[in-house]
């Protein structure tokens, strides 16, 4: 018995030396914080694009306007996953087959955040408008604002589809 | 191959009078009292304070005051200190805080009757809060689209910030040496608020560790059974 604490002693430094290094860090799996959008018909069915889309994202800022291309010919899109600019308004030009564009533009508050000292920092949004032309498409929503790693839809783009064309 | 008489055989014989010891055993714990009172105890936490002359970024110690009530119940104190100052090299980022923790709960000596051996092995219950401050800093954030035109100065100090866990703790206690005792315990700790910010969530929280769902702990105590 009398053993017994310098037996335990040794045990005790033996697994705390160990512990560390069996620590898991669970970063989140996605490192950027992209904009979600859904395409839908006028009956908030999802609906696809079948044609090819190119999205070009724009910034412009105090002297010069960035354009920077996202997603380059897809064809079947449904869903739309966009990054916002580190600015305060973000532009998504969506370019149909026809050569007809549709101009999307996003006003934002940008929110730096700290996840922790081993998955670092992100950025993540909060929308805080919405605009668009109404060309192609019929109107976009905000479902919700709050742009982060979750991906989550946070926009719906409204098409009309008249059942005698499809 | 025991047939099933042999084998029922021993275990009829023992029964009875094995009973009887117990109720022998009772009858004489009864006549002898038990003090309600029977001391209060000082520790001090040593583990952490040892990891952190190894060269860990987080130095925690704390103070136990501990009363022994029937050798059976024994509520406790806990009074810490946590302090983190590190800097992950991989990403630049600094994380500091420091801050004094409280934890409030109770032992329940699971070695109760056995008083004639030198320690005893207990189970318990903690709550443990503490309030904060924390900075945090870091590389400023560049955009990784759009040409990288745009870029953010990461630097938030002075966030405050408080949290509350629960532990369970699994523990034994050793006499060495006169009212010297040492003491081991495994803690596993259960996050049940810790209040975040717009822009960050703390990493370390005094007196919980890593800020996560649950951790694990180690404690190695020196302990001091005061003389009254």
């Amino acid at each position: 018995m009398k053993k017994l604490p310098i037996v335990l002693g040794i045990l005790l430094v033996a697994v705390v030396s160990f512990f560390p290094a069996c620590e898991v860090e669970n970063c989140p799996p996605n490192a950027l914080a992209y904009a979600q959008f859904a395409f839908v018909d006028q009956y908030g069915r999802s609906v696809q694009y079948t044609d090819t889309l190119t999205v070009i994202g724009q910034l412009e800022t105090a002297d010069t306007t960035i354009y920077d291309t996202l997603i380059n010919k897809s064809t079947n899109t449904s869903t739309l996953s966009l990054p916002l600019s580190y600015g305060e308004q973000t532009r998504f030009i969506l370019q149909y087959a026809n050569r007809q564009r549709d101009v999307l533009t996003i006003t934002h508050r940008n929110i730096p955040y700290f996840i922790n000292l081993d998955c670092g920092t992100m950025m993540f949004y909060e929308v805080t408008g919405a605009e668009t032309t109404t060309r192609m498409l019929d109107s976009l929503v905000i479902t919700n604002p709050n742009i982060d790693n979750y991906e989550k839809e946070n926009f719906k783009i409204y098409f009309t589809i008249s059942d005698t064309n499809e | 191959m025991l047939s099933p008489l042999q084998a029922q055989k021993p275990g009829v014989h023992k029964a009875t009078p094995a009973e009887i010891k117990k109720e022998d055993k009772k009858k004489a714990e009864q006549t002898e009292p038990v003090p309600f009172y029977q001391g209060t105890s000082i520790g001090v936490e040593i583990a952490g304070l040892g990891s952190y002359l190894l060269g860990s970024d987080i130095l925690n110690s704390e103070i136990a005051v501990q009363a022994n009530l029937k050798n059976r119940f024994l509520p406790v104190i806990e009074v810490g200190y946590g302090k983190a100052d590190a800097i992950n090299d991989g990403n630049n980022l600094h994380y500091k805080t420091s801050a004094p923790y409280f934890r409030i709960g109770m032992d329940y000596n699971v070695f109760y009757k056995k008083t004639h051996l030198p320690g005893y092995l207990y189970v318990g219950l903690r709550y443990g809060m503490s309030s904060f401050s924390y900075d945090v800093d870091g590389p400023s954030m560049t955009d990784p689209n759009y040409g990288g035109e745009v870029s953010y100065p990461f630097a938030y100090s002075g966030m405050k910030s408080s949290a509350s866990w629960l532990e369970g703790v699994l523990g034994l206690k050793v006499k060495i040496y006169k009212g010297f005792c040492m003491g081991w315990s495994v803690r596993y700790k259960m996050r049940m608020n810790v209040e975040g910010h717009d822009n960050s969530i703390p990493w370390y929280v005094p007196g919980f560790g890593k800020n996560a769902g649950s951790s694990f702990n180690l404690t190695y105590n020196l302990i001091y059974n005061l003389p009254f």
